[in-house]
C-alpha cells in the first residue's frame, strides 16, 4: 500500500517535471557580441517560443559568422546565425551547413559617411579618404561594387581599417568607409554625429545576409528539431515587428550593460532589412534559388569561391511551414 | 663535432615526429581541411602560393626589424640610466613594470589613430613588446661589474667612457644578447598584432584574411612562414652574438634574466 502511494507520488513528480526533462538542449551561436540586432531572439527564449516547441535554447556571443559556420559545420554548435554568403563558403570548402531561414534579406555593409562630407553617391567619394576593412571579406564585396559602377579606384585615397571604424571616423581619420551602416555607422550617429549611408545590395551587390544555419548532418539526423527550432526562432522575428517596443526591452533587460541609446536607434534599421516582396508574399526567412544563384554569380566573379556548389543544398525553406 | 651532428639529427627529428603525429591524427580523425588541414596539404599550398607568401613576408620583416632596433635603442640608453643612476632606478621601475604588464594588444587599435595607417604602427607595438626584456637585462648586466675592476680601472686613471667601453660593456654584452633573443621573438608577435587590427600586406594580414575567407591551408601556410621569419631572426641574433663575444670564454652559462 505504502509503496504504491510512494509509487504514485514518484509518478505526479515526474509528470509534474515533466517539461523541464523532455526539452531538447540545444546551443545558438550568434555571429556577433550582443547587440539589438539580436533582440528578436532573446525575446522569443525569454516569451517561451522555443520552449513551446520543446527546446531550451543556450545563447552564446559570436567572433564573427566565419567562426559561428565553422562551429555549426563541425558540429560544436547545433545552430548559428551567420552570413549567409560565409555559410555558402563554408558548404564550398567542404563543410555542409544549410541556411532555414534568411532573416536579413539585405546585406547591411554600406559605405557609410558624416552627412557633412556632402557625399551623394559613389562618385563623390572621389579625393576623398575611405577606409576599407581589408581583414575581412567586405573588402572584396566593396570591390565589386567599384567594379559593376565603373569606381575608378585610383581617384579614392583608400586606407585599410580593421576594428573601431566608428572612432577612426569620429576621429577624421577617414571622410568614408566600408561598414556594417547599423553597427559603425549608428554608433556614430548616437554619439552625435548624424551619418548617411550608401547600401552595397543598392548599387548592384544582390546577396543575402545574416541567417539562421545548421549542418546538413543535423537535418539528416533530426529533421524534427530543425522544424521546430526554425519555426521558434523566425515567430521571434515575426512577433518583434509588431512589438519593437517589447523586443527591445527584453533584450535591454538580459544585456543591461549594452548602450540603450544606440540599441533604440539600431533596432528599427535591422528590422527594415528583414522585409521585402519575398517576405511579404511568403513569410519571414523566405528565400529564392533566383537570389541564391545571383549571390553565388556575385561570390565567384569577386574571387572569394573558386568553385560553385548547387545552391539547392546551401539553403531550405522547407522548415518555414 | 659528431657530437653536433647527432643533436641536429634529433632536432629534426622532433620536428619530423611532430608532423608525422599531426598528419596521423587528420587522417585518423577524418579532420576536414577547413577545421585544421594536414601538414601534407599546408606544405603543398605553401609550394604553390609561395610567391604570395614571401611578398607579404617583407612587409612583416620592417616591422619586425624597425620594432626591434627602436626597442634595442631606447632600452639601451634607458638602462645605462638606470645602471648608473640609483635615482633614475628608483623613480622609473615601477613606472617600467607597469608598462611591462599592461596588455598592449588592447592598446593596438588606438596606434591606429595615433601613428596613421602604414608601417609607424606595427613598428610602435613590436617596440612596445620587444622593450621590456632588452631594459631590465641590459641594466643588470651593466650593473654586475665586479666593483673591483672598476676602482682598479680608476686607480690607473683611467677616464669614465674607458671604463664603460672597456669594462662595463663587454661585461654586460652576454647579458644584452640574451635580451636580444627573447626580443626578437617578442617582435615578431607585436607586428603581427599590429597587422591584424589594421593592413592591407604582410603575413598578419595574409592570416587574416585567408581565416575569413576560410582557406584554412593558406591561413597555415602563412603562420608556417611567420614562424620560419621568427627562427631565422632568432638565428641571425645568434650569430652575431657568436661574432661580438668570440672572446668570451664562457659563453654558455650566462643567466637569462626572462
Amino acid at each position: 500500500m505504502i509503496i504504491r502511494r510512494l509509487f504514485s507520488v514518484a509518478l505526479a513528480l515526474v509528470i509534474l517535471s515533466g517539461p523541464a526533462w523532455a526539452l531538447d538542449k540545444v546551443t545558438l551561436r550568434l555571429d556577433w557580441v550582443f547587440g539589438s540586432e539580436h533582440a528578436p531572439i532573446f525575446l522569443a527564449r525569454d516569451k517561451g517560443f522555443f520552449r513551446d516547441e520543446g527546446i531550451d535554447v543556450e545563447i552564446l556571443a559570436g567572433e564573427g559568422s566565419t567562426v559561428t559556420v565553422k562551429l555549426v559545420g563541425n558540429g560544436n554548435a547545433d545552430f548559428g546565425y551567420a552570413a549567409a554568403d560565409q555559410a555558402m563558403m563554408a558548404y564550398a570548402k567542404g563543410l555542409p551547413v544549410v541556411a532555414s531561414a534568411v532573416i536579413l534579406q539585405k546585406n547591411p555593409v554600406a559605405v557609410i559617411f558624416p552627412q557633412a562630407s556632402g557625399i551623394k553617391t559613389l562618385q563623390d567619394l572621389y579625393g576623398k579618404t575611405l577606409g576599407v576593412p581589408t581583414l575581412s571579406v567586405a573588402e572584396k564585396q566593396w570591390r565589386y561594387v567599384e567594379k559593376v559602377n565603373h569606381i575608378d579606384d585610383s581617384k579614392i585615397h583608400q586606407v585599410s581599417l580593421g576594428t573601431g571604424i566608428a572612432t577612426m571616423i569620429e576621429a577624421k581619420k577617414v571622410d568614408a568607409a566600408v561598414a556594417f551602416f547599423f553597427n559603425d555607422g549608428l554608433k556614430v550617429v548616437s554619439d552625435g554625429t548624424p551619418m548617411g549611408w550608401i547600401l552595397l545590395s543598392d548599387v548592384g551587390l544582390p546577396i543575402y545576409s545574416t541567417s539562421l544555419i545548421v549542418s546538413e548532418d543535423t537535418i539528416n539526423k533530426n529533421p524534427d528539431l530543425v522544424h521546430r527550432f526554425t519555426r521558434a526562432f523566425v515567430k521571434g522575428w515575426i512577433y518583434s515587428l509588431s512589438h519593437q517596443d517589447e523586443a527591445l526591452q527584453t533584450f535591454l533587460k538580459d544585456n543591461p550593460t549594452v548602450d540603450p541609446k544606440y540599441s533604440a536607434l539600431k533596432f528599427p534599421e535591422v528590422l527594415k532589412l528583414t522585409q521585402t516582396p519575398d517576405t511579404e508574399k511568403n513569410g519571414i526567412g523566405y528565400s529564392t534559388q533566383d537570389k541564391w544563384d545571383a549571390m553565388q554569380k556575385a561570390l565567384l566573379e569577386m574571387g572569394i569561391m573558386d568553385k560553385g556548389v548547387d545552391v539547392a543544398n546551401v539553403f531550405t525553406d522547407k522548415f518555414l511551414k | 663535432m659528431k657530437r653536433s651532428a647527432a643533436r641536429l639529427v634529433g632536432q629534426v627529428g622532433v620536428f619530423t615526429a611532430f608532423f608525422l603525429c599531426w598528419e596521423a591524427l587528420v587522417d585518423a580523425l577524418h579532420i576536414k581541411p577547413v577545421i585544421l588541414p594536414a601538414p601534407s596539404l599546408i606544405f603543398s599550398t605553401m609550394a604553390k602560393h609561395w610567391s604570395y607568401l614571401l611578398d607579404n613576408t617583407w612587409p612583416t620583416l620592417f616591422a619586425v626589424t624597425g620594432g626591434f632596433v627602436l626597442a634595442a635603442g631606447l632600452g639601451f640608453v634607458i638602462a645605462v640610466g638606470i645602471a648608473y643612476s640609483r635615482w633614475i632606478s628608483e623613480m622609473t621601475y615601477p613606472f617600467l613594470v607597469a608598462a611591462q604588464v599592461l596588455p598592449k594588444v588592447a592598446l593596438a587599435p588606438l596606434f591606429l589613430i595615433w601613428f596613421g595607417f602604414g608601417l609607424t604602427p606595427k613598428v610602435v607595438i613590436a617596440a612596445l613588446i620587444a622593450f621590456f626584456p632588452i631594459v631590465i637585462n641590459t641594466a643588470r648586466g651593466l650593473g654586475s661589474v665586479e666593483p673591483e675592476l672598476i676602482q682598479y680601472m680608476h686607480s690607473l686613471g683611467a677616464s669614465w667612457r674607458e671604463v664603460f667601453f672597456k669594462i662595463s660593456l663587454p661585461w654586460a654584452l652576454p647579458y644584452i644578447f640574451a635580451s636580444f633573443r627573447i626580443s626578437i621573438t617578442l617582435a615578431v608577435v607585436g607586428a603581427v598584432v599590429g597587422e591584424f587590427i589594421s593592413s592591407d600586406n604582410g603575413l598578419g594580414y595574409v592570416i587574416n584574411y585567408a581565416n575569413t575567407s576560410l582557406d584554412t591551408d593558406v591561413m597555415f601556410g602563412g603562420i608556417f612562414a611567420l614562424s620560419a621569419l621568427g627562427v631565422i631572426l632568432f638565428l641571425i641574433v645568434v650569430l652575431i652574438e657568436r661574432m661580438a663575444l668570440s672572446w668570451h670564454v664562457a659563453i654558455e652559462g650566462i643567466p637569462e634574466t626572462m
